[in-house]
C-alpha cells in the first residue's frame, strides 16, 4: 500500500502532500479508551484547509456526480452561484484533511472503526478560495449490544 | 438554472433516482478524494487476515453511500439554488465491489414556515442490485425567499 497504488488517483496539490501510508504515524492515533471525556473543550485540527477547485472538482468526479454545478468552473461561474458548489458531503475531505495524523480526533482513522451514520448540518454552501479551520471535541461514546457482527458497516 | 416552487411540492414526489456501480476502483478514487486511506477500502491482502467487519473483503467507505445518497438531493436542490441544511444518515450495510447501487429519495414532509424558512423533508435510502437496504437518510432542504 502507498503512493504505488494511488499514484494514478492522486492529482490534486493535498493528494500530493497527504501520507498514503495508513499505518505511518498508528502509534500516534487516538484510540478508544484514550478519548478523553474530562477534557471536552474544543480544539483545533491540525490545519487548516483552503478550498481549490481541484479539490472541489475531484470529489465530485470520485463519487460519479456530473452535476456542472460541482464540476464546470465556466458553468458555475455563470450560474447564480458565481462558482462552483462543492459535493454536500466535501466536508468529509475537509475533516480528514484537517484532523492529520497527530491531532486530536484522529480516532477517526483506527482501522476497522465502523461509521454507523453522520449527522450534518450546513449553514451555508462551502465557496472557492475560502480557508477552512475546525473545531472538535468528544461528543458521546457508547457501546451497542451486537456492534460487532457481522455485517455491521464500517 | 431553474426554480421549484414551494407551492408545487407534493409530499410524496419521487426525486430523480441516482445510480452507481462501484468497484475496487471506486473505493481507491474515493479514498484519494476524502483522504480516507483506512485499508479496509483499499487493501485486499489486509482484509483477508485482518477481516475488521467479519468478511474478508474490501468494503466501501460509509461517506461514499452517503454522498450517493446526498446526490439525489443536490441534483434536485442545487440547480433552483435551494439550500441543503441537514442530513442525518444511517449506515446499515457495507457497499462491497462489484454492487450496484441505487439511491431513490421521496419528499417526506413539507413544513410552510415563511419566505425563506419554508423547508421540505426528504426520505432516502440505498439499495443493492438484490434490493438489500444499505442506508438511509433523512435530508433538509430549505427554499429561498
Amino acid at each position: 500500500m502507498g503512493k504505488d497504488l494511488f499514484s494514478k488517483y492522486i492529482t490534486t496539490e493535498k493528494q500530493k502532500q497527504f501520507d498514503t501510508n495508513f499505518f505511518k504515524d498508528a502509534q500516534s492515533y487516538e484510540v478508544w479508551d484514550e478519548i478523553d471525556f474530562s477534557n471536552i473543550e474544543e480544539v483545533d485540527g491540525e490545519q487548516t484547509f483552503e478550498i481549490k477547485a481541484e479539490d472541489v472538482k475531484y470529489f465530485a468526479e470520485a463519487v460519479m456526480d456530473d452535476n456542472p454545478l460541482m464540476r464546470d468552473e465556466s458553468y458555475a461561474k455563470n450560474s447564480p452561484y458565481g462558482g462552483l458548489v462543492p459535493h454536500p458531503v466535501f466536508a468529509t475531505t475537509i475533516i480528514f484533511w484537517c484532523i492529520g495524523t497527530k491531532g486530536r480526533g484522529n480516532w477517526i482513522r483506527t482501522p476497522g472503526a465502523r461509521n454507523p451514520g453522520q449527522y450534518m448540518e450546513l449553514y451555508e454552501n462551502f465557496r472557492i478560495g475560502e480557508v477552512i479551520h475546525i473545531k472538535m471535541k468528544p461528543f458521546d461514546r457508547y457501546i451497542k449490544i451486537r456492534r460487532f457482527l457481522q455485517g455491521m458497516h464500517p | 438554472m431553474k426554480t421549484i416552487a414551494f407551492d408545487s411540492i407534493v409530499v410524496g414526489d419521487a426525486l430523480e433516482p441516482v445510480v452507481r456501480s462501484v468497484t475496487q476502483e471506486t473505493f481507491w478514487k474515493f479514498s484519494a478524494a476524502s483522504l480516507d486511506y483506512n485499508p479496509v477500502h483499499n487493501d485486499l491482502e489486509w482484509v483477508k487476515t485482518a477481516q475488521p467487519f467479519g468478511i474478508d473483503q474490501t468494503v466501501g467507505h460509509g461517506m461514499m453511500t452517503i454522498a450517493f445518497m446526498m446526490s439525489v438531493v443536490s441534483n434536485w436542490a442545487y440547480p433552483s439554488m435551494l439550500m441543503i441544511r441537514k442530513s442525518e444518515s444511517k449506515l446499515i450495510f457495507p457497499v462491497l465491489a462489484g454492487w450496484t447501487v441505487t439511491c431513490t429519495g421521496i419528499i417526506a414532509e413539507k413544513h410552510l414556515i415563511c419566505p425563506g424558512k419554508n423547508f421540505v423533508v426528504i426520505d432516502l435510502e440505498a439499495k443493492n442490485q438484490d434490493g438489500q437496504l444499505l442506508g438511509v437518510c433523512k435530508a433538509e432542504v430549505v427554499f429561498p425567499d
